[in-house]
């Protein structure tokens, strides 16, 4: 690259990031056209706390290029309104279950491009029996079809911020298990609680300290958050960016003086 | 003595034998004593007095030895009788077309009024040869066929010189199989010197040639026109397509070359697709004879069948510029659709359409997509994120056109200094290029198009920018189809147009538009919004299409169609009328030709064809012609035009052979063309029919009539390859201006030996008298001397 290809794509980059004109007025569809996160609710299930979801979302709006309603809205899979949005979060703490029918919507929902991402909330045997019942649905689901673990090279870990591990409130585990439709990851099992490092209380102030890496890896929570929601959005749009210079050059349609000599 | 030819000669040869069948020391024996005898004579010969005398004396006593030991040896005289096989001198008079050619240093005769010339000036010379031979004439063109004896320069005038090619080494493979048990004394052929087969170039032979020659086994003479420092000629031998290219794909094509007495002239090469000069190249021969392969790169921009051509410039004083053009027939067909998406920001309308891309196995999907909120008050590092600069220059300015559709959704060009291309996205879509806008709050008037170039390829026109929240109309919505949208390929959901209108009737209603302030006027619109009015009080379009100087454009103006998948999906409907309406959308915007209302093909999938072909081929098409909603159109009017292209000429241009007005189609919207095929070059036929809204559908197909094309590709000998036949056999080039034409012919085949009579010397009387003369004398000459 030369001097002033390089200058010319820091200038882009500058201005893709930090533009403080943004041209004309984005003016939006409204609702129906924004993201909002969809907290799935099921029987059983305790310690959901939307806070999480409403910081997540805050930031995705700051951050991204995403647009972001702030709040979450807390459905069953058979709301009709569940299906407004292809991206859905499970978190919480004990034991829960779905009823047939939610199954089916939810299983339809992650078939036909629903993302769902299940985070365990809990500690302890909270924790477990969370992990138990969220392995019995997705097997009532998708019968045959296992939890895999993600590897770090996964896309997940780069659809926007460069990761090497799912941060959260703790660090259980140092991956997160997917559950595959086709080519796509259509279900994440986050055993970390990344809203729990995100959560406030009452007082706005963070409601827990995340362990052991403390507001560092509360930054890392939130950027893992980021990333899982802008998987749901564009796949894996940053594998093609991997090629991307393969791509753009492999159809040689024009006749460059080097090949007619 | 000569023998009728069928017999052969017969030869009486004598000669000299030694009939005795002595030892050979028996022989030295003999030979010994005579010296002996002959020094004891000269010995006793010392007393003699007077030189004279005793000269005499040993020469008597010489001879006598001499004559003793010729009896000893029997000499006897042969007289042998020999029969030899028939000979004959093949005689191959080229009667092609190109002898109606020039000669070359005298362009007022030509090559066939040479050898006429040539014929009645040496006839005496070929009379010498038949007293020893028979003369077998043959005319040699791209056949062989015998004459009776040989003709005279009028007889030679009177036969047609017509023929396409001329192929000599398949003549002498015929003569030598024809004649393969005579003995062939030597091959004389009057001719351009140019074999137009395969055999006939190349150094060393081809196989084909080296066999053919040898198997002959007698010498070759060439008489051929005077070569001449004017003669120049270039010529396009050949062009080497598999048949078919690549849309938008560089293909790589090669052209040999042959250029004859051309030395450090400057020859223009030019590659034309459909009369286009596509590629061109000059080369410059380094020596008076060139046989060279040149290599073009080009890319194919249309899809369909095309001509593609090579054409060398005609230099100054050529002596054929016929063979200055060779063009083929070549394919043009898509491998993948190449799309390039931009989208302004993540959201469910983007996610489903990538996806929908990229799992359509004839897609290749380049994304961008902008991650980062211009407003962000979070700064990024820029190493903990995987985002890449906005590749602008290199999109639009570099790579844009190799791709056949570019989608621009809910993208706004400002805030990445992007407005300096949107010139260029406008040409690349008059050029050729398929251009889709989809809706959102960053697209159409939202996006600030307003007053840019894209509004000047947009099927719709949209209100000024920085206004009020006018821009955008957030409610839910169901479509209309328009009657277009009815029948158009391009949103179609089923090929049957009463159950395309249900599965329309049954989409879940759309979120969202963005407002628009009219149609453009030539644009198509298939769907409006049912309650939105534009400037015009006209339901304000939702999905539009248009013809964009070569290329084609698309408005959709809302983000929510995927909801025809997801939510319609998750309610338990049919999902794939957003699959359909996609697919279909994208092949109308990059003219799939399966697309096209009318179609035509030539029967039998017929590229190329020879016009001598035996027996005459019958070409028909087929002209399919239907109605918008792509069911047969029976009774339509249809044009049909058959033109005959000039060499290297494009589309539409050339002599009209047929033309149809009118001609209605049958039941099943068929109607079938018999094509006039009266000479050789590029057949075109067209079809034209007024369908949906008296717009005119036409589409063509080709294919091309080859004529004598071998015959004027090469019309200049080739020197090497002449001086390697006449190796190869021992014969000659000589010209056809030659004043003393000399044939060197094989020696005859001896078949047998008749008589062997052997007339014995030593047994004659006359012999022993000689002796007993020669030894009497002696006897006398010493009486008198008084020696004895």
């Amino acid at each position: 690259m030369d001097r002033r290809a390089f200058i010319k794509r820091i200038v882009s980059l500058t201005a893709g990031t930090c533009a403080l004109w943004p041209g004309p007025p984005a003016l939006g569809f409204g609702a129906d056209s924004k993201v909002r996160i969809h907290l799935l609710s099921a029987a059983g299930l305790s310690g959901v706390s939307t806070s999480g979801a409403e910081v997540l979302a805050t930031e995705l709006r700051y951050r991204t290029s995403i647009d972001m309603l702030d709040q979450p809205l807390s459905l069953r899979a058979v709301d009709p309104r569940f299906s407004e949005q292809a991206f859905a979060v499970l978190t919480g703490s004990g034991s829960f279950s779905l009823s047939q029918e939610e199954r089916q919507a939810l299983a339809r929902w992650i078939s036909l491009g629903g993302f769902l991402w299940i985070d365990n909330g809990g500690t302890g045997a909270g924790a477990q029996a969370f992990d138990r019942a969220a392995r019995r649905e997705l097997g009532a689901m998708f019968p045959g079809r296992s939890l895999l673990r993600i590897s770090a090279d996964h896309v997940l870990f780069r659809s926007f911020y460069r990761l090497d591990y799912p941060a959260g409130r703790a660090i259980h585990r140092p991956y997160v298990e997917g559950l595959s439709i086709g080519p796509r990851i259509g279900v994440v099992l986050n055993h970390n609680d990344l809203f729990g490092a995100l959560a406030k209380g009452a007082d706005g102030s963070w409601a827990s300290t995340p362990e052991p890496g403390g507001e560092s890896q509360r930054e890392m929570a939130m950027r893992f958050g980021v990333n899982l929601t802008m998987y749901a959005l564009c796949q894996h749009y940053k594998d093609d960016q991997v090629h991307l210079d393969y791509l753009l050059h492999r159809r040689k349609w024009r006749i460059r003086p080097s090949e007619n000599p | 003595m000569m023998l009728p030819g069928l017999l052969g000669t017969i030869e009486v040869t004598e000669s000299w034998v030694l009939m005795s069948t002595w030892s050979t020391a028996a022989r030295v024996g003999v030979l010994l004593v005579c010296l002996l005898v002959l020094g004891l004579a000269i010995y006793n010969a010392r007393n003699v007095q007077g030189l004279r005398r005793r000269l005499t004396l040993i020469a008597l006593r010489g001879l006598l030895v001499l004559s003793l030991v010729g009896l000893f040896f029997q000499p006897a005289l042969l007289v042998e009788r020999r029969a030899h096989e028939p000979s004959n001198v093949i005689v191959l008079i080229d009667t092609s077309s190109s002898m109606q050619l020039p000669q070359g240093s005298d362009e007022g005769v030509t090559r066939r009024e040479a050898v006429a010339t040539f014929l009645d000036e040496h006839r005496d010379v070929f009379e010498e040869l038949s007293e020893k031979h028979e003369l077998r004439v043959f005319r040699v063109d791209s056949g062989l066929e015998p004459l009776e004896g040989l003709p005279g320069g009028d007889q030679l005038a009177s036969l047609a010189h017509d023929s396409g090619g001329t192929r000599i080494v398949e003549a002498l493979k015929r003569v030598h199989e024809d004649h393969g048990g005579d003995h062939i004394a030597a091959t004389i052929i009057l001719s351009d010197g140019v074999d137009t087969s395969e055999a006939g170039v190349g150094v060393p032979l081809a196989h084909e040639a080296q066999r053919a020659i040898e198997e002959l086994g007698a010498p070759i003479h060439w008489v051929i026109p005077e070569p001449s420092e004017s003669a120049r000629d270039v010529s396009v031998r050949d062009l080497g397509t598999s048949g078919f290219a690549f849309l938008l794909n560089a293909t790589s094509i090669e052209a040999r070359i042959e250029a004859r007495g051309l030395e450090g002239v400057t020859l223009h090469l030019e590659l034309l697709l459909e009369g286009h000069i596509v590629a061109e190249r000059t080369i410059v021969p380094s020596s008076d004879l060139l046989d060279d392969v040149v290599r073009f790169d080009f890319v194919p921009r249309r899809l369909g069948e095309q001509v593609i051509a090579l054409r060398v410039r005609p230099v100054e004083g050529e002596l054929n510029v016929e063979n200055n053009i060779v063009q083929r027939p070549i394919h043009v067909i898509r491998d993948r659709v190449r799309v390039l998406q931009i989208v302004g920001q993540p959201s469910w309308d983007e996610r489903f359409f990538r996806t929908h891309l990229k799992e359509d196995p004839n897609i290749e999907l380049i994304s961008f997509f902008i991650l980062v909120n211009p407003l962000s008050l979070r700064p990024l590092d820029p190493g903990d994120t995987a985002l890449i600069p906005f590749p602008a220059r290199e999109l639009f300015e570099e790579e844009l056109g190799g791709f056949d559709l570019v989608i621009f959704q809910n993208f706004n060009y400002g805030p990445f200094q992007t407005r300096q291309y949107l010139p260029k996205i406008a040409d690349y879509v008059r050029q050729g290029g398929a251009f889709l806008m989809l809706g959102g709050p960053l697209s159409f008037a939202s996006g600030g198009y307003y007053g840019t170039p894209i509004t000047d390829i947009l099927p719709v026109a949209i209100p000024a920018g920085f206004t009020s929240s006018g821009l955008v109309d957030l409610a839910s919505f169901e479509p209309r189809l328009t009657t277009a949208g009815k029948a158009h390929p391009a949103i179609r959901l089923d090929e049957d147009p009463q159950q395309h209108q249900r599965l329309w009737s049954a989409l879940k209603p759309l979120r969202g538009v963005n407002r628009v302030t009219r149609a453009h006027p030539d644009a198509v619109v298939l769907a409006t919004h049912p309650e939105l009015r534009d400037e015009a009080d006209q339901a304000m379009p939702v999905i539009a299409l248009r013809e964009v100087g070569e290329g084609r454009s698309m408005a959709v103006t809302t983000d929510s169609t995927w909801r025809w998948h997801f939510i319609t999906g998750n309610e338990g409907g049919d999902t794939h009328a957003y699959t359909r309406f996609w697919s279909s959308a994208i092949r109308w915007l990059i003219r799939d030709p399966a697309m096209s209302l009318v179609q035509v093909a030539v029967q039998g999938d017929l590229h190329e064809l020879a016009m001598n072909a035996d027996p005459p081929l019958q070409v028909k098409a087929r002209v399919q012609v239907m109605q918008a909603d792509f069911q047969p159109a029976a009774d339509q009017p249809v044009d049909v035009v058959v033109r005959r292209r000039e060499p290297g000429g494009g589309a539409g241009v050339g002599e009209v052979i047929l033309a149809l007005d009118q001609e209605r189609t049958n039941l099943e919207g068929g109607l079938e063309v018999e094509v006039p095929l009266s000479a050789p070059g590029i057949i075109e036929i067209t079809a034209t029919s007024r369908i949906v809204g008296g717009r005119l559908a036409s589409a063509s197909d080709l294919f091309v009539v080859t004529g004598a094309t071998s015959e004027i590709q090469r019309t200049v000998p080739d020197p090497e390859w002449l001086a390697a036949t006449t190796s190869v056999s021992g014969g000659d080039v000589q010209s056809l201006a030659s004043t003393d034409p000399v044939f060197s012919t094989r020696p005859p085949r001896q078949r047998a030996t008749l008589s062997r009579d052997h007339h014995e010397v030593w047994t004659s009387p006359w012999i022993l008298a000689w002796i007993a003369g020669l030894a009497g004398l002696e006897w006398w000459w010493r009486r008198r001397w008084g020696l004895l």
